[in-house]
């Protein structure tokens, strides 16, 4: 029993980042109807901007990463998903990997493939015991920064004007701009929180590797995809719930497949994938069932 | 009142609308003075909903011209429409369905939080039913209650001209009634009124003015309180009223 408990300990950190992560890819999709594959290339290049502002200090290089994450997101924006505002779903899909493949091919080019390793010396390691059960730090502070990274979206999307805007756009985008809701600004704004959402991924996951490589965010994009799908893509509790399903199911399958099994976590996770959607189409997270009423 | 003075109201000139190879608009002419309540009348696929969408920006016209308050507006974009004083509630209303009643009349664009505060107390005066329902999601509104909602966001943005796509569509017949006699109600506040259905009847009992259209283009502009009125606009939808025997001159 206490394994197992150890275990799901540990499931909640990666379930919290990847439930992140998740959130950012549905406050896009809500909003742009893009599901935004190149949001993994932006969390690998803000680890690059955490590795050369590494001489600043954890500070100084999370500002750096900061900077450097919304400039791109809203480059992103302005320069491929704006012009593509009318195109059908799969076609700013296919867009979001093009930009993907061509950011991590340029940061390739300028990086070299092999592992750029920096550690922040304010970073929290070793682990701490909680009851019996251990915790590294850094789950910890994985599962800190995420609440407090949620709590903070949840009060701008509920408690401020540009927030109810936000959602209102994300529910009927063009019935958004009948009532003056300016559409760039938006989108913009959209982009602009996931690129600081990246940064608190790209902090953990370099935390973890001890590093980066030009591959860092691909599994996580390609996980919290899977989970917002599972969640419920076009709600944002759900995209979140799907991505901590999604993170915390990988992290359990890791610890407990019998060893003959082990490398088929992934196998195992997209056929509770598959099953979940079968269940629950519409995402594990949906309104009730409603009939129109007249 | 047939025509808006030179720089005030509305004036829609040959206004073309194609959606690929289709026409759905072929040049419609439009006045709308301000202050007045004017309906455009139609069956199904006649444009009038690709009227008020090209009006209010949604649409880009593919010829003619839009002008309102002389300033020319086709061509913008809705939120810029938005800003020129237009607001268009679209068929069914199209409340945000996951923001509950007050979020939906908080995501109206209006300058200042004292101001915003101050026409959603207007508004909750006007759909007093709209207030005890406040913090419930949209979604879950009757849909007379959710076109009352689509209202009253539109009204919260104060704008000088509303334009109101089938309100009656899929409400029940009181509440069809209730609706219509708000809108010379808000006429008489200084909010004019453009306003496209398919009941002929009761258009010309709230509206000042009357167009007609068939296959995208205006059959018949009539002034609402004339005789025959109603026989000249149910002439243009189905062409002139066989003659019965016995009554013919």
């Amino acid at each position: 029993m206490s394994a197992f408990v150890q275990s799901l300990i540990d499931a909640c950190s990666l379930g919290a980042l990847y439930g992140l992560e998740a959130l950012a890819v549905g406050l896009l999709f809500g909003v742009v109807r893009v599901a935004n594959f190149a949001l993994g290339t932006v969390v690998t290049t803000s680890a690059y901007a955490l590795y050369a502002g590494r001489d600043a200090g954890l500070a100084g290089a999370v500002g750096l990463a900061l900077v450097v994450a919304v400039v791109l997101c809203l480059a992103m924006e302005r320069l491929v998903f704006r012009p593509l505002r009318t195109a059908p779903v799969a076609t700013l899909f296919i867009a979001s990997f093009a930009v993907a493949f061509t950011l991590e091919k340029t940061l390739l080019l300028a990086f070299g493939p092999d592992q750029r390793s920096f550690v922040f010396d304010r970073m929290p390691s070793g682990v701490v015991s909680v009851g019996g059960y251990y915790v590294t730090r850094l789950s910890l502070l994985t599962i800190v920064l995420v609440g407090v990274l949620l709590a903070a979206l949840v009060g701008l999307l509920r408690g401020t004007s540009f927030g109810i805007r936000m959602r209102a756009a994300s529910d009927d985008f063009a019935m958004a701009r009948l009532v003056g809701v300016r559409a760039n600004a938006v989108t913009a704004g959209a982009f602009a929180i996931t690129g600081v959402m990246s940064v608190v991924v790209a902090l953990v996951l370099s935390a973890q590797v001890g590093g980066v490589t030009p591959s860092l965010g691909t599994n996580v994009i390609v996980f919290a995809l899977l989970g917002a799908v599972v969640g419920g893509l076009d709600r944002l509790g759900g995209a979140a719930t799907g991505g901590f399903v999604v993170g915390a199911t990988l992290s359990l399958l890791s610890s407990w497949l019998p060893d003959r099994l082990a490398g088929f976590d992934v196998s195992f996770l997209v056929a509770v994938v598959i099953a979940l959607l079968l269940l629950r189409p519409g995402g594990l997270v949906r309104a009730g069932t409603m009939k129109e009423r007249v | 009142m047939t025509a808006a003075t030179a720089g005030a109201g509305l004036s829609v000139r040959g206004l073309v609308v194609t959606y690929g190879t289709v026409r759905a608009l072929r040049g419609v002419d439009l006045e709308l003075a301000e202050g007045e309540v004017v309906g455009v009348v139609g069956a199904n696929g006649a444009g009038k909903s690709s009227l008020l969408a090209a009006v209010a920006g949604l649409v880009r016209p593919a010829a003619g011209e839009i002008e309102a308050r002389g300033r020319r507006l086709d061509g913008l974009d809705p939120e810029r429409v938005f800003a020129h004083g237009l607001c268009l509630v679209p068929e069914r209303g199209r409340p945000f369905s996951r923001l509950t009643v007050e979020e939906n009349l908080r995501a109206v664009v209006v300058p200042g939080r004292a101001e915003l505060r101050r026409r959603m107390a207007q508004a909750y005066e006007i759909f007093p039913a709209l207030h005890a329902v406040r913090r419930q999601p949209a979604e879950t509104l009757s849909g007379g209650q959710r076109q009352q909602l689509a209202l009253a966001r539109a009204l919260v943005s104060q704008p000088w001209l509303l334009l109101l796509d089938e309100p009656s569509l899929g409400l029940s017949p009181r509440i069809v009634e209730e609706l219509f006699a708000l809108l010379p109600e808000l006429a008489a506040r200084g909010t004019s009124v453009l306003v496209a259905e398919q009941r002929l009847h009761d258009v010309l009992q709230f509206a000042d003015r009357a167009y007609a259209l068939v296959h995208g283009e205006v059959a018949r502009e009539v002034d609402a309180r004339a005789d025959g009125a109603e026989a000249e606009l149910l002439a243009a939808y189905f062409g002139p009223a066989p003659a019965v025997p016995g009554t013919a001159r």
